[in-house]
């Protein structure tokens, strides 16, 4: 009896520690769907109402009509595909390459990667932005693309390598005297079982280069090139700031976010089991 | 179908050199064998062939052509991997399937090959299965077929039962054995089990420290070891070797094993060891060779030592003793377990013996006169002679 009694107790204190993180996660979020939602009467009165009786797509409808938003979505849309798709790419090539040939500095390489976490973001903005300057690449998609893929490449070759480090090298050898070309072993035998890791490389990626606002602030300038971030954050440059349509924007960008790291993200849990056991 | 050659063949790994000027021919249908000890360059000769590693001078020839930089996907060859090394995200279907997919067979043709070989071997149930749902005997079978439905020049196989338990594997060489009987393809095998390379073998390599020490047909390789490290390498339990010297005496050669033991060393044998008369010597002599009891023939040498352990193996014992130091072993009657801790007569049959040059380790060579070969010990009592020795 008391036993029970016991085990419902620790039942409740662990579900009643997720409600609280739950709430503190989750509610900014509804907090911000509803607003969305509102008429802006109910968003500005002074007593905050939490449902509301009228909802209505208003904001939405000012958000695509009257502002760049589709045009900074589709930019950020390509940005951050073009970068998750490069790193992933250049990503799997060093992992492979750094896990399976001998070469000079192979070690040095591997240990130093991570490296390039030791500076703020804030600290390289700077040299970046000159360095971009110089090869002509400020103010274009481009420019962005690489900043995110070199931002991100340390930790994707670092996961993506213990991915490969763990496994065999029998298995492509196997493929190779099979006659398989070595392309052709490493996509249909490395790839597939690297899937998790190639999984969890892109949503990492992904996520930096769709919420960067630092690199898009400093380095593109016309507006029809910006990002989400830095498009929405001059939403409030107008003398009124029109907040129902700021939370539709932050939905806006929520979503395809949201909806990515859904649709993979049981990949993602077994990617980092197995690289945290293998790596 | 392909006869395979070696010509002056090497590999260094930076300062090691793992394989070192290995020249061999194995013929068309051939079953070849490397054995050796652990780190003796079998697996990476095998994977030279195989074109998995690149060869640092000599070369590779594979129905006449040279191979040596041809990559593996076109030497048509099939390897079994110790690891079994099966595609975990695949079917056993697709495993199989996989090489043939890759020379672009259409799908009938690689449907009935893959149902052929798994009903050859077994597994035909096994066909939907993952690897990972097999156990350790099924994989290996898969692993098998994996190779055979390609129908390659030759098969590779690296110590391919080395994972299995003790009957499965007595099991299982059988079985490839028979493989071989009905294909008729070249096979290399590469182990470091001398039993395995008794059994399966047409001819045996024996490496060592990179070099081929021997290459010979099993029996061959049994009766006429060449060196001392072959001599030992071959045949359980582990031939006897006995510090000796010779001496004339008696109207012939002595064999002095201690200051109170000398054998008379038998005429056919005396002309050829004349030579080493006062030179370091060793004995080699099989248990087979030295039996516990007095001799039929009062006649044929034999001296006293004092039995530590006897060990029956079921149709015959094992007895050990020390004797001038050395740990040796002699056959003796099942009926004799009770002789431990007595001293008995030991004799020697010096028709069987092996006189090794101890300062190049060589056998010194005995032409084939016609003696009577020596007794075949049945594998499985060889093995079980094994472990009591372990
Ligand atoms: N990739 C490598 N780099 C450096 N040395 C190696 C490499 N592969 C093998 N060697 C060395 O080459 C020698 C021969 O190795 P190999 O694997 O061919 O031995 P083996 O006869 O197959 O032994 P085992 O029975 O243990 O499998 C060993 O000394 C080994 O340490
Ligand atoms: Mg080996």
């Amino acid at each position: 009896m008391s036993l029970d009694y016991r085990m419902i107790l620790a039942r409740l204190l662990v579900y009643g520690a997720a409600l609280v993180l739950v709430t503190l996660c989750g509610f900014p979020l509804v907090w911000m769907v509803l607003t969305s939602i509102k008429p802006d009467q109910e968003i500005l009165s002074a007593a905050p109402t939490f449902w509301t009786a009228n909802p209505h797509l208003g904001a939405f409808e000012r958000l695509f009509e009257t502002t760049n938003f589709p045009t900074y979505f589709a930019n950020s849309l390509i940005v951050a595909g073009s970068a998750t798709v490069l790193t992933v790419f250049i990503g799997a090539l060093a992992a492979y390459g750094i896990t399976r040939f001998r070469f000079r500095g192979r070690e040095l390489v591997a240990g130093t990667m991570l490296f390039t976490y030791m500076f703020a973001p804030i600290m390289i903005v700077v040299p970046f932005y000159i360095v971009m300057r110089n090869l002509g690449l400020v103010n274009s998609h481009l420019g962005l693309i690489l900043s995110y893929t070199t931002f991100s490449l340390p930790f994707s070759m670092w996961l993506l390598r213990s991915f490969f480090q763990s496994i065999p090298i029998d298995l492509e050898e196997a493929a190779m005297v099979d006659g398989a070309s070595r392309p052709q072993a490493v996509i249909r035998v490395i790839l597939p079982m690297a899937f998790p890791g190639l999984i969890a490389v892109s949503i990492f990626t992904f996520i930096v280069a769709w919420n960067d606002y630092l690199f898009a602030r400093v380095l593109i300038g016309s507006d029809s090139l910006k990002t989400l971030p830095v498009g929405i954050q001059d939403l409030y440059e107008s003398t009124v700031t029109d907040w129902g349509m700021v939370m539709a924007a932050g939905v806006m960008i929520t979503l395809p976010a949201l909806v990515f790291f859904i649709a993979v993200q049981r990949y993602l849990v077994a990617g980092w089991g197995a690289g945290a056991v293998k790596g | 179908m392909a006869t395979v050659e070696f010509e002056g063949l090497c590999k260094r790994f930076g300062p090691v050199v793992a394989v070192e000027d290995v020249t061999l021919r194995i013929e068309d249908g051939e079953f070849v064998v490397l054995v050796g000890p652990s780190g003796c360059g079998k697996s990476t000769t095998l994977r030279m062939l195989a074109g998995l590693e690149p060869i640092s001078s000599g070369n590779i020839k594979l129905d006449g052509r040279v191979v040596n930089t041809l990559a593996p996907k076109d030497r048509d060859i099939a390897m079994v991997f110790q690891s079994y090394a099966l595609y975990p995200h695949m079917t056993v279907y697709k495993n199989m399937a996989f090489g043939l997919k890759m020379k672009g067979a259409d799908r009938a043709t690689i449907d009935r090959r893959v149902r052929d070989v798994a009903e050859m071997l077994n597994i035909s149930a096994l066909l939907d299965r993952k690897p990972r749902a097999l156990s350790g005997g099924q994989r290996q079978r898969v692993a098998m077929g994996r190779a055979l439905v390609r129908n390659p020049k030759a098969f590779l196989f690296d110590e391919p039962l080395s994972n299995l338990d003790a009957a499965l594997r007595a099991q299982m060489r059988v079985e490839i054995k028979k493989l071989h009987r009905r294909l008729g393809t070249t096979i290399v095998y590469v182990t470091h089990d001398q039993i395995e390379a008794m059994t399966l073998a047409d001819r045996i390599v024996l490496m060592k420290d990179g070099k081929v020490e021997q290459v010979d047909s099993p029996m061959a390789m049994f009766e006429r070891p060449r060196t001392k490290f072959v001599a030992g390498f071959i045949g359980t339990p582990k031939m006897n070797f006995l510090p000796a010297s010779l001496e004339a005496g008696g109207g012939g050669l002595l064999l002095r094993l201690s200051p109170s033991v000398a054998l008379p060393i038998p005429a056919s044998r005396a002309a050829i060891y004349e030579l080493y008369v006062g030179k370091p010597v060793e004995l080699g002599i099989r248990a087979d060779h030295l039996v516990v009891g007095q001799p039929d023939d009062p006649a044929s040498p034999n001296f006293e030592v004092l039995l530590e352990v006897v060990e029956p193996t079921g149709t015959e014992a094992l007895a050990f003793f020390t004797f001038e130091g050395v740990e040796l072993s002699a056959r003796c009657s099942p009926r004799d377990t009770g002789l431990a801790g007595k001293s008995a007569a030991v004799t020697i049959d010096l028709d069987h013996m092996h006189l090794i040059d101890a300062e190049t380790s060589e056998v010194v060579a005995v032409p084939d006169d016609g003696t009577a070969p020596e007794r075949v010990v049945p594998i499985e009592q060889a093995e079980r002679g094994q472990r009591a020795v372990r």
